[in-house]
């Protein structure tokens, strides 16, 4: 069972497995390769796509230092 | 002269309006994420069961001694990589009163309003804004600089959540808070 949501790591829309916690949570891990990052929600959660859409909005943009110091080696070659 | 500077932190069951915790932690230094809501609870005794999530750590930034104006704030998680399986979990950009975070009883539930993804570390320019105002956190007037002394942030707040991660401490991680002073 999947849904589509938007992925911090990846900066984009990919598919993210759904799935329970051991508490009851709703948890969806997305289904990139080497990936695996994961959002969840409380037990309680009723407007799941009104807070996926607060999601994608507070995080689209986010730059890691990771991916900064891999486009500094390709500018420097 | 400049201002004095530092973080605070609410725990204990929510109280009066706005919301603040019933116990307010000056001075912290390091904060753990862990199953429990005590400041002093040292974290090794409290450790986070995989599937769960810590208690949110409901920080503060507290500003005093001497200053003319304190602007331009931003919140990050800017160094250090967190193991697979651990999500950190933080405060939404403050940009008035309508989005700052309100002060609730801490729980293990994940707390849906901290809407950032904060796992990854990010240059403090790419940092959550930050909004100021007097009395506390929880207080209204909140605004991108404050000449009101003492004056405090908005909550600061983060939650590390965990599904899939190894047994044992985390890396040691660094969250920053940027602000001007004049």
């Amino acid at each position: 069972m999947t849904k589509d949501i938007f992925c911090t790591k990846e900066q984009k829309v990919t598919a993210h497995e759904a799935s329970l916690t051991p508490t009851g949570e709703f948890l969806f891990t997305c289904t990139t390769e080497d990936c695996g990052r994961f959002i969840k929600f409380p037990a309680d959660t009723e407007n799941l796509d009104e807070l996926l859409t607060a999601h994608e909005y507070a995080n689209t943009g986010q730059v890691s230092i990771e991916a900064q110091e891999k486009k500094l080696e390709e500018l420097i070659g | 002269m400049a201002a004095t500077f530092a973080f605070d932190a609410d725990h204990g069951v929510q109280t009066g309006s706005p919301t603040k915790g019933t116990t307010r932690t000056a001075g912290v230094t390091d904060v753990n994420w862990k199953n429990s809501d005590v400041h002093a609870d040292v974290y090794s005794s409290f450790p986070i069961t995989d599937g769960a999530n810590s208690y949110p750590i409901w920080l503060f930034g507290h500003f005093s001694g001497t200053f003319n104006q304190i602007l331009a704030g931003l919140f990050a998680h800017t160094a250090t990589a967190f193991g697979a399986g651990l999500t950190l979990k933080g405060t939404p950009a403050c940009t008035g009163d309508g989005d700052r975070l309100l002060y609730v009883t801490p729980t293990t539930a994940a707390l849906a309003a901290l809407t950032v993804d904060m796992t990854s570390a990010i240059a403090i320019a790419s940092g959550v804004a930050v909004f100021f105002s007097a009395t506390g956190p929880e207080a209204t007037g909140k605004a991108a600089s404050m000449t009101t002394n003492p004056c405090y942030t908005n909550y600061l707040t983060t939650q590390l959540q965990v599904s899939g991660a190894a047994a044992g401490d985390t890396a040691q991680v660094t969250l920053t808070l940027q602000y001007n002073e004049n």
